[in-house]
């Protein structure tokens, strides 16, 4: 049963916010009422939402339109003979800003609209930095927080699971999250007094099995007993894990998040207590955590906390991480738990470092082969989590807000030079308001109340914008974290209050601010030579500062144009790249049988029979699989040892008829196939560029690789294929068989089609269900649909600077018709005289454009090297393309000349139109 | 001083309510006459136009039970009263009137 629809909030909210008392009361219940109505009577939803907007907004309108008059009335007529009192005067002077702005209406849409994009640009921009970047963990006290990382001179091997070095920012040390379960329990052990520690990290993939219903796939986090008590996320039900819970073996405790609670469960609270299967491991819901606590990353995005279970589950829920049948939890060399601390902010956490420092050394003295020095810790602050936003995605969404502040800039520079242009245009209108009596300070307070009710207009349709940019933002966000395309998750980015007060406040200062100076400036002379200038026909101001703001808008909206110049040069150079296969009508799912089946035969049956009933669906033309999917963002590595030396080298099993299905080709040999099963001797493949770097001109055909304690016969050489990225080289890959392999976990089905993927998913879904009905498959998706989601990024920042830079452009158009249309109407009798004795048409059209493309050129001198000095910063983002590239450049220049002659030819054409008489007679 | 003309919206209006019977709810007179001149009314233009009818004694207008439907809100329900009835065939014969003679796709009906 789906909830009753609600009435759209933004509305509601507007209309309970404008309308007062007794209005508010029946017009807002008749709008819910249509509302409910039309919902009852079986209107689409979206339909109305439409109308509720329209409604909203028209009964607004016409209740204050009736109201400002009969306010404006009644203030009248307490006080005849307009000898007005302060307030009723205030009034009057809003009434009188409303009309001027209604009646100047071209005018009023440019400022409110400049303002709305260039304020609603960087609410939206900000609200997404302060998710990411600034906002802390919905924990007790984060501010107490602290994350644990160490480093260790000298070299010595260990693996680590789910790590991320860092680099210390102040030591400038690069250090290490993760440690052993040994040395974690040595550091619990040495928490000095006013410290507590807990231990944690992620689970990737758990499935999950509740009752009957089918296999779902979550993401999970491992926690010691410590966690909850030390970070202190809060319960919305149930209890958090405890030491009890911490223990091996038996049924596993399980907290849900309340996302995950609500996706999986339907938010049912009878769930707790209830059994469920974790990886096949018996396991309970003991709790669910509250909804602010999004786990234990930044914005809790990367890796999702769905489910959190003890650490010491690990063993069982990640056989994976055993070395050679021994746990995991006793293993000296696997390095997996991360440690956060919390103490108060005063505690000497100098002091807690050497601790967990000494705690650690023993352990790692007997592994480091040339003993160097002890191992030092360092307390980073952890209020925010774990930071995974990658340094691009930061740099780009720097990039982003310097380009939105510019925008307003820009907008807030366009509003400054139309109002000085339209305040010479009122000389003659304040000099007569003066003649008749009216203070400076009244024109002043008149002119600022324009420029407020514009700020007021800009801010709310900056609001508007905002909202409505939430679903571009989260898409960027989506794409842009870590390198994670595979588990995507939606997004929240919330629009808070305090971003609303702020915005509103930015725009009042900023028309303000750019209505006092025009104010002041028109107020200044005295009343009567202004009239007498007017009636004269003496020179009216040259507006200098009027055409050095256009050539200033001109000159910041270069970097952005130029900046959407590359990023189209990057999406078409990465649209170019040769592929090595080819992916249109590929089709893939990952599938983990390790999950449900524990021995490699069992899984390499499990992958055969999947492939040979995926191979009889209809319109499907050749199945495969694949250990990582091409130009997915991950690659498996490994070291092979040539002539006694160790080479690094791209590693990506496949199974049977994968040449066929990706389309590549075989260059000698052949591939792994059928016969390559676990149990026969292991082959591999290689690539041209792994069999040329190791082999040179041999061929390698029949030669033997050894990595670690396996040796693979080379059986084939097969044509060089982009491997994780777009934007990266070819590598040196081998190919073992990825039905040898099965043991190290999933696989992706890959397969050729001429379905949509969208059409044979039930299929596949059906068909992963009739060979094991608890196997989940996450997403089915195409290869092309893969490549577009790995170039998201650069697209949405091309679309985003593609927009803004476009904007910024208008805007100086605007701005320079502006200020061109005023020049040519205060030089019409000159334009006039210069005809009549006989000037040619286009002599006058030159006069103008002359002055139009002086403005441009001071422009481009101004955003030449502004462009040049902004280019480092997105160098990284670039593709193929130097972030200095001149081309982009001087299509830039020619862009902004171009669209900058276009402004001007109006008030030139209509200048050089100009009847020599009529010109004459404005004299 | 009461002005006895009425607006064309004021008659449709009048006219609505004089359709509906006592105790017509504005989304009742909204729905009447989207339904029979396909014209869209907003709430709040029905709102501000039935205050200025009350005032000038033409409509009188009560508060009813608050609904969930409605956000928990009182619903406004009007009356065409006597002075209404009198102003509205008024401004209909002053139309009638001057239709008179024309083609009946002119006049009114």
């Amino acid at each position: 049963m789906t909830q009753r629809p609600r009435p759209p909030r933004l509305p509601r909210a507007l209309a309970s916010l404008l309308l007062r008392g007794e209005a508010r009361e029946v017009v807002v219940g008749d709008l819910d009422e249509e509302f409910a109505r039309q919902i009852a009577a079986g209107a689409a939803r979206r339909d109305a939402r439409r109308r509720y907007w329209r409604q909203a907004l028209a009964s607004i309108a016409s209740v204050n339109e009736r109201g400002a008059t009969r306010m404006v009335e009644t203030a009248a007529a307490r006080q005849p003979g307009n000898r007005s009192g302060a307030a009723d005067g205030l009034l009057l002077d809003v009434r009188h800003a409303l009309r001027v702005l209604s009646r100047t209406r071209g005018f009023t849409a440019v400022a409110v609209l400049s303002l709305a994009i260039g304020i609603g640009g960087n609410a939206a921009i900000f609200s997404v930095i302060r998710v990411l970047l600034l906002d802390q963990m919905a924990v007790r006290a984060p501010d107490e927080l602290s994350l644990v990382y160490w480093s260790q001179p000298g070299k010595y091997s260990v693996s680590s699971m789910n790590s991320s070095g860092k680099t210390d920012p102040v030591t400038k040390l690069d250090v290490k999250s993760n440690v052993s379960y040994p040395i974690y329990e040595d550091i619990r052990r040495a928490t000095p007094e006013g410290f507590q520690v807990a231990g944690f990290n992620f689970l990737r993939d758990v499935v999950v099995q509740y009752a009957d219903q089918p296999a779902l796939q979550a993401g999970g986090l491992l926690a010691d007993g410590n966690f909850f008590p030390v970070v202190g996320p809060g319960m919305a039900s149930g209890r958090p894990l405890s030491d009890a819970d911490d223990v091996e073996g038996g049924t596993i405790a399980a907290v849900l998040s309340h996302a995950f609670w609500l996706r999986a469960f339907g938010g049912d609270p009878a769930v707790i207590n209830k059994p469920i299967r974790l990886n096949g491991q018996p396991a309970v819901v003991v709790g669910v955590t509250a909804a602010t606590f999004r786990g234990i990353t930044n914005g809790g995005f990367f890796p999702v906390t769905d489910i959190t279970v003890p650490l010491r589950a690990a063993p069982m829920l990640q056989p994976r991480w055993n070395v050679n049948g021994r746990s995991v939890l006793r293993s000296e060399t696997q390095h997996w738990v991360r440690v956060i601390a919390r103490s108060s902010v005063t505690a000497d956490r100098a002091a807690a470092a050497r601790a967990f420092a000494a705690a650690i050394a023993p352990h790692m003295a007997p592994q480091i082969k040339e003993y160097v020095g002890p191992p030092a810790a360092h307390l980073l602050p952890g209020g925010r989590g774990l930071d995974q936003t990658s340094d691009d995605t930061r740099r780009l969404l720097f990039v982003l807000m310097g380009v939105v502040g510019i925008v307003l800039l820009i907008a807030c520079v366009n509003l400054a030079s139309l109002m000085l242009a339209r305040g010479v245009a009122r000389q003659r209108e304040m000099a007569v308001r003066r003649a008749l009596g009216a203070g400076r300070g009244r024109l002043i307070r008149g002119l600022m109340i324009e420029g407020v009710l514009l700020a007021i207009g800009g801010g709310a349709g900056g609001l508007l914008l905002t909202f409505w940019a939430r679903k571009t933002l989260t898409t960027l966000l989506t794409a842009g974290i870590g390198t994670a395309p595979l588990s995507r998750q939606p997004i929240e980015v919330s629009v808070d209050p305090g971003l609303i007060v702020a915005t509103f406040g930015l725009s009042l200062i900023a028309a303000m601010l750019f209505s006092l100076l025009p104010a002041l400036r028109l107020t200044r002379a005295s009343s009567g030579t202004e009239m007498k200038h007017q009636v004269v026909g003496a020179p009216t101001p040259k507006l200098t500062i009027g055409r050095l703001l256009v050539a200033v808008q001109i000159g910041v909206s270069i970097p952005l144009v130029v900046g959407a110049i590359l990023f189209l040069r990057t999406l078409s150079n990465l649209g170019s790249v040769d592929l090595g296969f080819d992916p249109k009508g590929i089709v893939f799912f990952q599938i983990d049988p390790s999950k449900v089946a524990p021995t490699p035969p069992e899984q390499s049956a499990i992958y055969q029979e999947l492939q040979n009933r995926i191979a009889a669906i209809p319109g499907v033309s050749a199945v495969s699989m694949i250990e990582n999917v091409l130009l997915g963002g991950l690659t498996s590595n490994t070291q092979v040892q040539v002539d006694g030396k160790d080479v690094r080298i791209a590693v990506n099993g496949v199974g049977p008829g994968f040449l066929e299905t990706m389309g590549m080709r075989l260059i000698a040999g052949r591939a792994p196939g059928i016969q390559d099963r676990p149990g026969s001797p292991e082959v591999v493949a290689l690539n041209e560029t792994a069999a040329k770097t190791i082999f040179g001109s041999e061929s390698p055909l029949g030669k033997t690789l050894k990595s670690f304690d396996r040796s693979y016969e080379i059986v084939g050489v097969i044509n060089d294929s982009l491997y994780a990225r777009q934007r990266e080289p070819v590598k040196a890959t081998m190919f073992p068989s990825a039905l040898q392999r099965a043991g190290y976990g999933g696989n992706y089905i890959v397969l050729r089609t001429s379905v949509p993927a969208e059409t044979l998913e039930a299929q596949l879904r059906r068909a992963v269900a009739e060979v094991h009905r608890d196997l989940p498959v996450p997403q089915v998706r195409s290869q092309v649909a893969q490549i577009q989601d790995s170039t998201i990024r650069e697209r949405v920042f091309t679309e985003m600077l593609m927009l803004f830079g476009g904007f910024a452009l208008l805007l100086a158009c605007i701005g320079l018709h502006g200020v061109t249309s005023y020049s040519v109407a205060r030089r019409t009798s000159e334009m006039g005289i210069r005809l009549a004795l006989g000037a040619q048409r286009r002599q006058v059209l030159w006069l103008v454009q002359r002055q139009v493309i002086v403005l441009a050129v001071a422009g481009l001198a101004i955003g030449v090297p502004l462009a040049v000095m902004a280019a480092p910063l997105v160098g990284a983002l670039l593709f193929g393309v130097a972030p200095t590239d001149y081309a982009a450049i001087a299509i830039a220049g020619a862009v902004m000349l171009i669209v900058a002659t276009g402004a001007g030819l109006l008030p030139a054409r209509r200048a050089a139109r100009l009847d020599p008489l009529k010109a004459l007679r404005t004299e | 001083m009461t002005r006895l003309h009425l607006g064309e919206f004021e008659q449709l209006l009048l006219l609505a309510l004089a359709q509906l019977g006592p105790d017509a709810s504005g989304i009742d007179v909204r729905e009447l006459i989207e339904r029979r001149t396909g014209r869209a009314i907003s709430p709040g233009a029905i709102y501000t136009a039935m205050q200025r009818l009350e005032r000038r004694g033409f409509v009188s207008a009560d508060f009813g039970e608050p609904t969930p439907q409605r956000g928990g809100k009182r619903r406004r329900l009007y009356r065409l009263r006597a002075a209404g009835t009198r102003a509205l065939a008024q401004s209909q014969s002053v139309l009638a009137e001057m239709g008179r003679g024309l083609r009946p796709k002119v006049s009114p009906r």
